[in-house]
């Protein structure tokens, strides 16, 4: 590629990031026809450059197909750019996320899921209420309801809202469910909520008084 | 009508009331057994050849097939999801702790990316468009006291206004349940006018908004109650001549 051409590219690529990153006052992402209307017919390949070069910084560009024109229609497709590796447990405090509202919405999904994408509100609220109060459960379907995680249907059912399409391995989250296991979670527990310095000094206490009789 | 021939309808329209059931509630697909059902319709048109048995065979045929699309659906569905039943989902939520939850979903999540801030570019470009506009009120040269200036005429406008309001709120209100943006905008009149409106009717939470983001359609309905809380979701929307 010469030298022009590499020039051009490098130009597409920042058109095409800023379309899909600075989508303004709209919803995220932006959709394949305006992606060709501004870069042109080959923006799949510019896309893919784009991709290349975000997975440097720890990004990727995700499509999702239009569910009613099929994987293949990338017009119609909508265009996204996600974190490529998972976060941390200790990133989403300093993101400023909810622990307790994520796991009620990684419960909700992980339930959602595994029963087709949809459920009564009621069954789910009861589920939820297991572990909280109910009006905290109900401020929080609310809350990621208009935050596109879940949608609400007018007959009291709730399913999965398009930003979970987007954003939530469905596969992933299954087979993240289907290895819990209380005796992990009793593991996990001590070692997130004793900190770094707290699990570190626990784990070497219980190496040294299991090394002593040896 | 004979006895048999109202019995054989009443079993079908019931046939029918089922299967539509299973397809409007999202039931189970898979808790009708379709293979004795067929079975059922073909006894039952080998027996009555009436045009009204005809139909509704036709109809329960119909539905038959619609149960059996949403079985296929169903068994992709569940494929996909691994065969992970719900009731161990449900199992493993009560037996974590909320940390444990998070830590699995955070295997599978991986976050929009988006900036919400404007560029000194695009701050430079509004301002050199806020320059370009010619000066309200000197357009033509006018020199005279703007119309506001004139006792009462603010107050006169304010109302206007408010009857219009009125009557387009009342007019979705009358439509009921979820419209379509752009059938109700074209519905009468100036439809930059009515999506002016419409627009303080949303603001004000009088107008309850869905977008189906992956379709692009929007849908509006009169909300039935208005929410205390300001609305700070923002929606652009262009209409042209």
């Amino acid at each position: 590629m010469s030298g022009e051409e590499l020039g051009k590219l490098e130009k597409k690529m920042a058109q095409a990031v800023a379309l899909i990153l600075a989508s303004g006052h709209r919803l995220p992402g932006v959709r394949g026809w305006e992606l060709r209307r501004r870069l042109g017919k080959n923006f799949p390949k510019i896309l893919n450059s784009l991709d290349s070069r975000l997975k440097q910084i720890g990004l990727r560009v995700k499509t999702v197909p239009d569910p009613e024109a099929g994987p293949k229609d990338l017009d119609r497709a909508r265009f996204y750019i996600v974190l490529q590796d998972p976060l941390m447990l200790s990133d989403i405090q300093t993101l400023g996320y909810s622990l307790d509202e994520l796991a009620i919405l990684s419960a909700t999904l992980a339930y959602l899921l595994a029963k087709n994408s949809s459920a009564p509100e009621k069954e789910l609220v009861e589920m939820l209420e297991t572990k909280y109060p109910r009006w905290r459960v109900e401020a929080a379907i609310e809350r990621l309801t208009r935050r596109g995680y879940l949608n609400r249907a007018e007959d009291g059912v709730i399913s999965i809202g398009w930003r979970t399409l987007v954003e939530v391995d469905k596969q992933e989250l299954l087979k993240a469910f289907a290895s819990l296991s209380p005796a992990e979670t009793l593991e996990g527990d001590v070692g997130v909520s004793e900190g770094g310095g707290g699990g570190a000094v626990d784990a070497k206490e219980q190496g040294d008084s299991s090394q002593g009789p040896t | 009508m004979s006895r048999g021939v109202r019995v054989t309808r009443e079993e079908l329209l019931r046939m029918i009331a089922i299967l539509s059931e299973i397809e409007s509630s999202r039931l189970d697909p898979f808790s009708v057994d379709v293979s004795n059902l067929l079975s059922r319709l073909r006894e039952i048109i080998e027996r009555e050849r009436d045009v009204e048995t005809i139909v509704l065979d036709a109809e329960t045929l119909y539905r038959v097939s619609v149960v059996l699309g949403l079985q296929q659906r169903w068994i992709r569905d569940r494929a996909s999801s691994l065969f992970i039943d719900a009731g161990m989902v449900y199992t493993k939520i009560i037996a974590s702790d909320p940390k444990s939850l998070v830590t699995a979903f955070l295997q599978a999540w991986r976050p929009i990316v988006r900036l919400e801030q404007i560029s000194v570019d695009l701050l430079l470009k509004g301002y050199q468009h806020f320059i370009s506009r010619p000066t309200r009120g000197l357009v033509k040269g006018e020199a005279g006291p703007l119309a506001l200036s004139r006792p009462g005429a603010y107050e006169a406008i304010e109302s206007q206004i408010s009857s219009e309001l009125g009557a387009l709120l009342a007019e979705l209100s009358s439509m009921g349940g979820w419209v379509k943006y752009w059938d109700f905008i074209k519905a009468g009149g100036d439809r930059r006018a009515r999506a002016y409106l419409l627009s303080y009717l949303i603001s004000r939470g009088e107008v309850d908004v869905r977008i189906n983001t992956l379709s692009g359609e929007i849908w509006i309905r009169a909300a039935e109650r208005v929410l205390d809380e300001p609305r700070t979701v923002s929606l652009a929307l262009t209409v042209g001549d």
